[in-house]
């Protein structure tokens, strides 16, 4: 009798616990992307003096910054602008790109080449998403960097950003929280033109229900519990 | 185990029965009391049951011994509390830290203790069983009866089975109804392949304990629980950061599977060397993991111990 209480109440207990749910489909993408992190500008400008050009700038004789327009255009697609002049004489003109301005340089008007292009990951609701990261490279002004960790950050315009360092091949969970979306940076600082990242990104999404697996754990509970219950019973003589 | 022994009816015309006048006679003939050959069970010939009836014997016999164990209700009340404790600790602690926020992801986490108490539960109930026998002097009691060792031992070791499997489906059911609290949407793929892995890594840890059991004497139970829990996921992890095998070979490790459920469903933490690692940096991805051939290599290695821990006690001089 005893036995026969313990295998209801066990089966009771997974019985109130059915409630409400849901199941899945998987949609899935492999990406290149591309993508500069802060606002690039443009000024046709003059040089005060003789000197080598920045780290930040990328300056070209006027009208020779055709791979950098190209770029301009299309900067998905097209391939890495070259590096332009490392020296600029004093009193001559240059078409300059830049993010800060050097003292170098007399500017007059500056125009708006590059708007920055964070990428954004948005995880819809009741989804959830993987992200592998192949590489991550950066291209400098003189040469592209590869990265071995990168930073993913989880942006909120309530709270601000919350990032965690992830390594190239580690699967990131891409969590759905309501009015957030990820970010991803390089680690640590590094004046470049663009980023560029292989990486795998699939989103699951979910739609159904977990109903067939609670069943199954109550058929199996019961049956456990049932035997138990028949294998403790106290052999009756006649 | 009264039933271990079968009355078989006399076939008609083969029993050599004697005629009235050849029976002895005794002092009961004046009573007048008379019984037939039939109620007398004069023509009735015992035998042995066959070997799979010794199992179902011992299988019962255990069932009713593991009926009254009070660990295994513990470990139930211990499931019990896994949607109590959620409840309780949701709103203090980010489960999205340390699993995915999904339905799946969170049965992960919450399961996340499951290695640990596999390895312990397997080796109390199955490591112990056999050395028990023997310490309590029952087995030389038991193994006087005339049934094969073999049954005697499968019969243990599947009540065994039985019950783990009884106890960790309980689990994933309290853990799916924890989850149930919170999300909606379930990833039905991770949790038919961590399902599997559980049943699998039952039969793995069990028969791995219940050898451990037949080959020790004394201390089975602890010794069983280190070197599956501690020692092996150490060694293989050992060998997997120092490049002598890969991902895809460390997965098929069969001690793993405990942390492969958990993972699969979308938790980054479980309860062993490994995933405490993975927990700071994701070593494994469950999946690519090769799960047909995962169970060929389980079975072959439940296979391998229980057959070794019947020898073992096959062998077993009394």
């Amino acid at each position: 009798m005893r036995k026969t209480i313990i295998a209801l109440t066990i089966l009771s207990i997974m019985l109130l616990s059915v409630s409400m749910a849901a199941v899945d489909s998987d949609g899935d993408a492999a990406s290149q992307y591309r993508w500069t992190d802060r606002t690039l500008y443009h000024a046709t400008c003059v040089a005060k003096t003789s000197a080598s050009t920045e780290d930040t700038e990328w300056v070209y004789p006027i009208g020779m910054d055709g791979s950098m327009k190209e770029y301009i255009e299309n900067p998905k697609t097209a391939k890495q602008p070259d590096q332009g002049l490392s020296h600029v004489v004093a009193g001559q003109t240059y078409e300059v790109y830049f993010f800060d301005i050097s003292g170098t340089f007399d500017m007059t008007k500056r125009d708006m080449a590059l708007e920055s292009d964070p990428i954004k990951l948005y995880v819809e609701p009741q989804s959830v998403g993987k992200l592998t990261v192949n590489s991550f490279t950066v291209f400098t002004k003189t040469n592209a960097v590869s990265m071995p960790a990168y930073l993913l950050r989880e942006m909120s315009e309530s709270w601000g950003g919350s990032p965690s360092l992830h390594f190239i091949g580690d699967v990131a969970n891409l969590n759905y929280r309501e009015g957030t979306y990820y970010t991803i940076d390089m680690q640590g600082s590094m004046t470049a033109l663009f980023y560029e990242m292989d990486a795998d990104v699939v989103i699951k999404t979910f739609t159904g229900s977990p109903y067939l697996y609670i069943g199954i754990c109550i058929v199996i509970t019961a049956l456990v519990a049932v035997t138990i219950a028949v294998c403790g019973r106290r052999p009756k003589f006649d | 185990m009264s039933d271990l022994f079968k009355r078989r009816e006399s076939v008609p015309g083969t029993a050599q029965e004697p005629a009235e006048d050849e029976r002895p006679k005794g002092t009961w003939e004046d009573s007048g009391y008379r019984m037939s050959d039939e109620e007398a069970h004069r023509d009735t010939v015992y035998h042995i049951p066959n070997q799979f009836m010794q199992v179902v014997a011992v299988f019962k016999t255990q069932m009713s011994l593991y009926s009254k164990r009070k660990s295994i209700y513990l470990v139930l009340v211990v499931a019990v509390m896994i949607p109590i404790l959620y409840v309780l600790a949701k709103d203090i602690f980010d489960f999205g830290m340390v699993a995915e926020a999904s339905g799946t992801g969170l049965i992960g986490a919450l399961l996340s203790m499951l290695p640990f108490i596999m390895g312990i539960f397997t080796a109390s109930l199955c490591g112990s069983v056999m050395p028990a026998e023997f310490n309590d002097r029952s087995a030389y009691m038991n193994m006087a009866l005339p049934m094969s060792r073999t049954a005697f031992c499968l019969g243990k070791y599947l009540a065994g089975v039985v019950i783990t499997i009884g106890v960790f489906v309980f689990a994933y059911g309290m853990a799916m109804a924890g989850s149930l609290i919170t999300y909606s949407f379930f990833d039905e793929e991770a949790l038919a392949k961590s399902f599997t892995m559980m049943l699998l890594s039952v039969l793995v840890y069990t028969s791995f304990t219940f050898a451990m059991g037949c080959f020790i004497k004394r201390g089975a139970t602890i010794v069983s629980f280190l070197i599956i829990a501690i020692v092996l996921p150490v060694i293989e992890l050992y060998m997997f950061m120092n490049s002598y095998i890969d991902m895809s070979g460390f997965m098929l490790f069969p001690n793993m599977l405990p942390d492969l459920a958990c993972l699969t469903l979308g938790s980054n933490i479980s309860m062993s060397p490994m995933g405490v690692l993975n927990m700071l940096v994701h070593i494994v991805n469950p999946a690519s993991m090769d799960l047909l051939l995962s169970a060929v290599i389980s079975a072959a290695w439940s296979v391998a111990f229980l057959v070794l821990g019947i020898i073992a006690i096959e062998r077993r001089e009394m």
